[in-house]
């Protein structure tokens, strides 16, 4: 995604009055919002089984190895079908709904796979090739009932702080190790005109890592498990007013970058301003070092993109080590495709995804795969940010997956807009957790 | 289609098209109900079971997946209590005034500046029209970018005057939606305007010259009242189009920040799926359609359009 994400930005001044740039610019963005705009893209060529995909700092290895596939098994092809973030969960259900879904589908686990698997929508994958090479805390959000509905296609994203070293070596900080830390390094950073954190405010879902950290540090796992369980009033648990507080405090004391709110993910621009040092910081899934090593590699070469967890938080019952992210994504395959076509992709997940090769690719990028196979290769290299990946994944008691994922589509959506409106300071804590109650009883 | 008018007898099938039957006139009507069919068929196929169907999902629960189960008025009552349709409502009127405000002046203005025969007229007309002919998304896309408070226009390196968070601050993000919007409808409507003043007879303005009327006078006297019903028309396109408003909202901010731009019919896409509610969505879709036909029904009626009265009488 960060390179055509870089090309949009620098595109921005040149497409100024020019009409013909404009048409062009929308034809070329237009499979990137999948179900907003309707436009998928290709029409599938003949008998092909169909995989979907979401563009994003691995993607190029899912094209490598339909190819590779296709290259020993031209009597089998497979048609890859690339999507943007925006929009494809919806595209997904309304594909899948209406019959038309394809054979391999993109997906993250966790309660809106689950939903496709009770209604007999998913297969379940038997092949214990594809199934051993799993970590548990990755094949966990795939499981249910025992049944594993997912193979991992990318890297473990645990949500991390990263951070730009030459604007901290700038003001003379360190990265900080507790919430207090952090905080007291807002007003260092405001002082010299750089925006503390950088954050993609307009895409709702990177704020959700606040909520999700700060509730486990502070009352620990159980808190959101309740949630997950539906129990009544579970989020009326202490910990997470406590956590909005503070996130409020923090918009309040100026810590996030002034216009976050107009800010888009999927436009890079939130990457950009940590890579062009306008922004110290940024709480995102480990995917985002992919995405800027793609648009910024000469920073990153310069080794100024560095990388903590994210802080601990003094007098709070959770973990310091647990984590909060998605364990990978899946590819999960349709219950509806013909036999034949499951034959072929289940093959193909097995042959050619997370093969040594695979791995490989994942690994050049600074990620580090769910998979019990990549232990050797990431051993043999020497990887800052890969290795802070393993160590965290290793010594996690607990790894939540994404809150938006781990909850019903429903409730999600509630989240995201309620969450929204705490970090705009447009509701109260408490307002928030009545209406995350009343999300509760509505199931 | 295929087959001959039964309620017509054979030996009188000659006379249909000498228009002779005045006896017959009134068995016409099997006649006409025939040639109603493809309009019927396709307004029934694509806009009457749609609706019914929208409406009967609106009683049950479905999460797009399986089967809907049968919930009563359940829907109803959460969609008529929710504050936030009465909050999205009040976006949508607020767009909708906003964009009539702002549209029909600027397109009634261009759309006569634009109706006179002339090269450059013609050559200036041609490229502004490119506006109307770019795809939603690509225009939201497009000022998404140009108005990125870090990189884009707005941003530390365009004009003071646009260095401002548009799209991000609750209380100029409305504004900036409905100048988006005009920018990308106003050709639309300046086309009607053009067509408009086309019809209006040069005869009119050469008596008012005569007579000593001035521009300012002309346009008012005469420019103005001939395109009342050109005015009623573009301003029911408008006002009942902003109820459909959705790509162009949903690319630019999604609805937010927190509320401030949530159309009625985002309200509608977000809840059926991204919260994957289509009982309730089919609800908040039902309002929308009763709300779209009081509004075009009461504007043609109170604007005295149905009646289709003359502006040229005498002439």
């Amino acid at each position: 995604m960060s390179s055509t994400t870089a090309r949009r930005v620098r595109a921005t001044a040149a497409v100024i009055g020019a009409a013909l740039a404009l048409a062009a610019c929308g034809s070329g963005t237009q499979p990137q919002l999948g179900g907003a705009t309707g436009g998928a893209t290709g029409g599938g060529s003949g008998d092909a089984a169909i995989v979907w995909g979401l563009e994003g700092g691995q993607s190029d290895s899912y094209q490598a190895a339909v190819d590779r596939w296709n290259a020993d098994h031209p009597d089998q092809p497979i048609e890859l079908q690339m999507f943007g973030n925006e929009g494809y969960k919806d595209k997904l259900r309304i594909a899948l709904g209406a019959g038309q879904g394809p054979d391999l589908m993109f997906s993250w686990g966790g309660a809106a796979l689950q939903a496709y698997v009770d209604e007999g929508y998913v297969d379940p994958i038997e092949d214990p090739a594809i199934i051993d090479r799993h970590l548990p805390a990755v094949l966990d959000t795939v499981t249910f009932d025992g049944k594993v509905y997912g193979a991992a296609i990318n890297n473990m994203q645990p949500v991390v702080i990263l951070y730009n070293d030459a604007v901290f070596r700038q003001v003379g900080a360190t990265p900080p190790t507790t919430w207090d830390e952090l905080v007291e390094l807002v007003p260092v950073f405001e002082a010299q005109g750089i925006a503390p954190i950088a954050l993609a405010g307009q895409s709702k879902w990177p704020q959700l890592p606040y909520l999700g950290y700060l509730v486990d540090r502070i009352g620990g796992p159980e808190v959101f498990d309740a949630v997950i369980a539906n129990e009544p009033d579970a989020w009326s648990h202490p910990a997470v007013t406590q956590a909005l507080t503070e996130i409020q405090d923090l918009v309040e004391a100026g810590g996030f970058v002034d216009d976050y709110a107009s800010i888009a993910y999927e436009t890079g621009a939130a990457d950009a301003l940590l890579y062009t040092g306008r922004a110290a910081m940024m709480v995102v899934l480990s995917q985002a070092y992919s995405n800027i090593k793609n648009a910024a590699p000469d920073f990153v070469e310069a080794g100024d993109l560095k990388a903590v967890p994210f802080p601990a938080y003094d007098g709070g019952t959770g973990d310091p080590a647990n984590l909060v992210g998605n364990p990978s994504n899946f590819w999960s395959v349709n219950a509806a495709a013909t036999d034949e076509h499951k034959e072929t992709v289940t093959a193909f997940l097995a042959e050619q995804v997370m093969n040594d090769e695979y791995i490989g690719e994942i690994l050049d990028r600074s990620a580090v795969p769910g998979v019990t196979t990549a232990r050797e290769q990431i051993a043999e290299r020497d990887d800052a940010f890969a290795g802070l990946v393993v160590d965290l994944t290793e010594a996690a008691p607990h790894f939540q997956l994404s809150w938006d994922q781990a909850i019903t589509p429903s409730q999600a959506e509630q989240l995201t807009t309620h969450l929204d409106r705490i970090f705009l300071l447009q509701s109260t804590p408490e307002e928030f957790v009545a209406e995350m109650n009343a999300t509760l009883d509505a199931k | 289609m295929t087959s001959p008018v039964p309620t017509v007898p054979a030996g009188a099938t000659g006379t249909r098209g000498g228009g002779v039957p005045v006896r017959r006139g009134r068995e016409r009507q099997p006649v006409s109900a025939w040639l109603l069919a493809p309009a019927l068929i396709l307004f029934g196929g694509f806009a009457l079971v749609p609706l019914g169907g929208a409406v009967a999902l609106s009683f049950t629960s479905w999460n797009g997946l399986g089967t809907p189960a049968w919930l009563g008025l359940d829907n109803w009552g959460a969609v008529l209590t929710d504050d936030v349709t009465w909050l999205t409502l009040g976006v949508t009127l607020k767009v909708m005034v906003g964009t009539w405000l702002v549209q029909t002046p600027l397109s009634l203005l261009l759309g006569v500046y634009l109706a006179p025969r002339g090269r450059w007229r013609a050559w200036m007309a041609a490229v502004y029209f490119v506006a109307l002919l770019l795809s939603s998304s690509a225009v939201a896309l497009v000022f998404k970018n140009l108005l990125d408070p870090n990189f884009g226009l707005a941003g530390p390196s365009g004009p003071a005057f646009l260095q401002h968070p548009w799209l991000g601050d609750p209380n100029t993000v409305l504004a900036a939606v409905i100048l988006i919007i005009a920018w990308h409808f106003v050709p639309l409507h300046t086309l009607l305007y053009q067509a408009g003043a086309r019809q209006i007879p040069g005869s009119l303005y050469e008596a008012a010259q005569l007579d000593g009327a001035g521009t300012v006078r002309r346009f008012f006297s005469i420019t103005l009242p001939q395109l009342r019903y050109t005015i009623v028309t573009s301003s029911t396109l408008m006002l009942v189009g902003s109820l459909t408003y959705f790509d162009l909202v949903f690319v630019l901010t999604a609805g937010g920040p927190g509320y401030a731009t949530r159309l009625l019919p985002l309200h509608m896409y977000l809840t059926g799926f991204t919260a994957t509610e289509m009982g309730r969505a089919s609800a908040i879709a039902t309002i929308l359609a009763v709300v779209g036909l009081c509004l075009s029904l009461g504007l043609t009626r109170l604007s005295g359009f149905s009646r289709m009265q003359s502006q040229q009488e005498g002439l």
